[in-house]
């Protein structure tokens, strides 16, 4: 097994090897992988009050590559926000240790901790599960319209970064068996769909309205974001001023 | 100095200096074509010949049964695809094999597959021993005509009871094929005794040179194994193409050396097994030894270190070379299929590493080795999530849903 200087690199490091008391409510754990295919990952991220990771460590039943790829995970991830840290893709962690083909899953393993631990994080936070909420108004608005639309509910998306904040696009959803595929979450009677990767998105949404004699528009925001006051340090929701 | 230790017999040995020293003639001054007439042919012939005996006295053969290959895979291909082929003309076309069988055996049940045969695939119990009980009522209810079985396993060291096999194909009417590359020159093999009909064995696992085999074939079973219409035909009609001469000598020469020295170098390598495996156990917990411990070849030892995967743990000791079962290490992600075959947990054949130790291997190396595992061990188990859920008392298996 040749690997390259960058995967030895990390492999040899392992400076963040460790865990956390997984019992705390700012600490989020994540498990992935099976003995299986070769690789169980623990990443447990530790988190500040303003949702920043300030410190992550791991654990890894695996060979090298995986071992690198969390390495370099924990590396990059110490000092980024949920927003940023959602914004890691595999690819980046795969070229960065110049992983061959066969050794790409591990970086995809490491992605699905990440997401797994920050999820454990907000359910943590979030004491009363309730993923979504939504002003009476704005749920009356959507149950209209869904009637018009003949929906069976509405499907969420979300685009994390940037200074605009996350993008939230919220569309009629009319297919069941695409919605059978999906994550679900209920508010105000309401069922909304998302896909699962973007829960950490979805989770502290709030959905209210504003209407006026032009007509309405939906305005959604999520506690767990701060939104960005505009400088240009690109950081965008995880502002820390 | 401090070398890396080797470890890896069952993947290839170095070749003898004296096997070489025999060699070397045949590449320079008689370096004639053993099919020609005149005197340089006929003298690379002799040293052919005296090749063909000593290769055939290791296992009881007979001269014209012992027929040299470029290898034990090769041997494998000849016996088991042409038998096959030929006895499929009769009516009985089915081969059988078993689960944790070589690659390569697995390769020409691939192939039969494909070109229509019918393939049985037989269980082994957990220890990769064969049930002999189940396996007579196995070889009943398919009509099999060849069935082709591991004398030593290449990854655990279990070894097969072929004598009895034997005798449940012969009443059976079932040809049977060994592949003995990890037992010829490392265990008695006498092939009239156990009454094998092909045999496979490898010239680079004894410290020959690599590029040699033989295949074994009983007299009665030459019609199985023959080029049908062959132009160009050596090796009593089963091959084509030069027979490499010096190759062959070197065999000859290493089968002779292994057969004066089997009961030294066994009595070496079953003492310094004993001190590797007592050595990690007594200063490790949760260290397994998958095979049978009673029927085994010491030679090669499959050990999982559970909570360590078996790549970090070639990685992490760095002192010795040997191979592992994990899926990291195959070019495929998939766990050795011998231990899968033997019903071994997921967490535990990912934990595995195959030491295989040889006749150059000195006592200190075993203890280098002994403190190198250990240290990798610890080290690993620190940071593994598997070993944390295996101190907490927890059910791997059930917590990561192992499909069976």
């Amino acid at each position: 097994m040749r690997y390259s200087e960058k995967t030895m690199e990390y492999y040899e490091k392992m400076k963040n090897v460790g865990a956390f008391d997984e019992s705390l409510q700012n600490v989020g754990t994540g498990i992935v992988g099976s003995p299986l295919c070769g690789d169980v990952m623990k990443l447990q991220l530790f988190f500040d009050e303003n949702n920043v990771i300030t410190d992550a460590k791991y654990k890894v039943f695996g060979c090298v590559s995986a071992i690198a790829s969390m390495e370099m995970a924990t590396t990059i991830l110490k000092g980024k926000g949920i927003s940023e840290a959602m914004q890691i893709k595999n690819e980046d962690v795969a070229d960065s240790l110049e992983l061959t083909d066969i050794k790409r899953h591990c970086s995809v393993l490491a992605k699905e901790a990440i997401e797994s631990a920050i999820n454990d994080y907000l359910a943590k936070k979030d004491g009363n599960n309730t993923m979504i909420t939504i002003t009476k108004a704005a749920a009356q608005k959507l149950k209209e319209l869904l009637a018009e639309h003949n929906g069976i509910g509405i499907t969420i998306s979300a685009d994390p970064g940037g200074c605009s904040g996350i993008d939230y696009t919220l569309a009629y959803q009319v297919d069941e068996e695409q919605a059978n595929g999906m994550a679900k979450a209920t508010a105000g009677d309401i069922e909304f769909f998302y896909e699962a990767t973007i829960k950490p998105l979805v989770n502290g949404m709030n959905i209210d309205i504003m209407e006026n004699s032009f007509g309405h528009g939906f305005v959604i925001s999520n506690k767990n974001f701060a939104p960005c006051q505009g400088c240009t340090c690109g950081r965008g929701n995880d502002c820390q001023t | 100095m401090s070398d890396l230790i080797y470890l890896d017999y069952a993947s290839t040995t170095p070749c003898n200096e004296e096997v070489l020293a025999a060699m070397q003639p045949y590449f320079t001054t008689i370096y004639g074509n053993s099919n020609s007439l005149h005197r340089f042919g006929q003298e690379a012939l002799d040293g052919l010949s005296h090749a063909r005996d000593c290769v055939g006295r290791l296992i009881n053969a007979d001269f014209e049964e012992v027929i040299f290959t470029s290898g034990a895979t090769e041997a494998n291909n000849i016996a088991i695809l042409r038998t096959v082929k030929t006895i499929s003309n009769g009516g009985r076309p089915l081969f059988a094999t078993f689960k944790p069988e070589h690659k390569s055996v697995l390769d020409c049940a691939n192939k039969l597959k494909a070109g229509g045969h019918n393939v049985t695939y037989l269980d082994v119990l957990s220890n990769g021993l064969f049930d002999l009980d189940s396996l007579d009522n196995a070889l009943s209810n398919n009509n099999i005509g060849l069935l082709s079985v591991c004398f030593v396993n290449n990854e655990t060291g279990a070894i097969q009871n072929i004598r009895r096999i034997a005798e449940i194909c012969q009443w059976k009417g079932i040809l049977l094929h060994v592949d003995a590359t990890q037992a010829f020159g490392k265990i008695p093999v006498d092939v009239k005794e156990l009454g094998v009909d092909f045999m496979s064995a490898s010239g680079h696992k004894i410290y020959g040179p690599k590029g040699i085999g033989i295949l074994y074939c009983k007299k009665q079973n030459m019609k199985y194994v023959k080029i049908p219409r062959a132009n160009y035909e050596v090796e009593f009609g089963v091959r084509s193409g030069t027979t490499p001469v010096p190759l062959c000598v070197g065999m000859g020469h290493a089968s002779k050396i292994a057969g004066e020295r089997m009961h030294m170098d066994y009595g070496h390598v079953k003492a310094l097994r004993e001190k590797l495996v007592s050595g990690i156990t007594s200063r490790l917990e949760e260290i397994y030894v998958n095979g049978a411990p009673d029927s085994s070849y010491p030679g090669i030892t499959s050990m999982s270190f559970r909570g360590c995967e078996g790549e970090a743990m070639m990685m992490e000791a760095n002192k010795i070379a040997v191979s592992s079962g994990s899926a990291c290490t195959s070019n495929k992600l998939s766990i050795s299929h011998v231990l899968s075959a033997m019903g071994i947990s997921a967490d535990i054949a990912q934990s595995s590493l195959r030491i295989s130790i040889g006749r150059h291997t000195t006592e200190e190396d075993i203890d280098i080795a002994v403190d190198n595992l250990i240290g990798a061990t610890n080290k690993l188990r620190e940071m593994s999530p598997v070993w944390d859920m295996i101190k907490a008392g927890m059910d791997v298996d059930a917590i990561f849903q192992r499909a069976h």
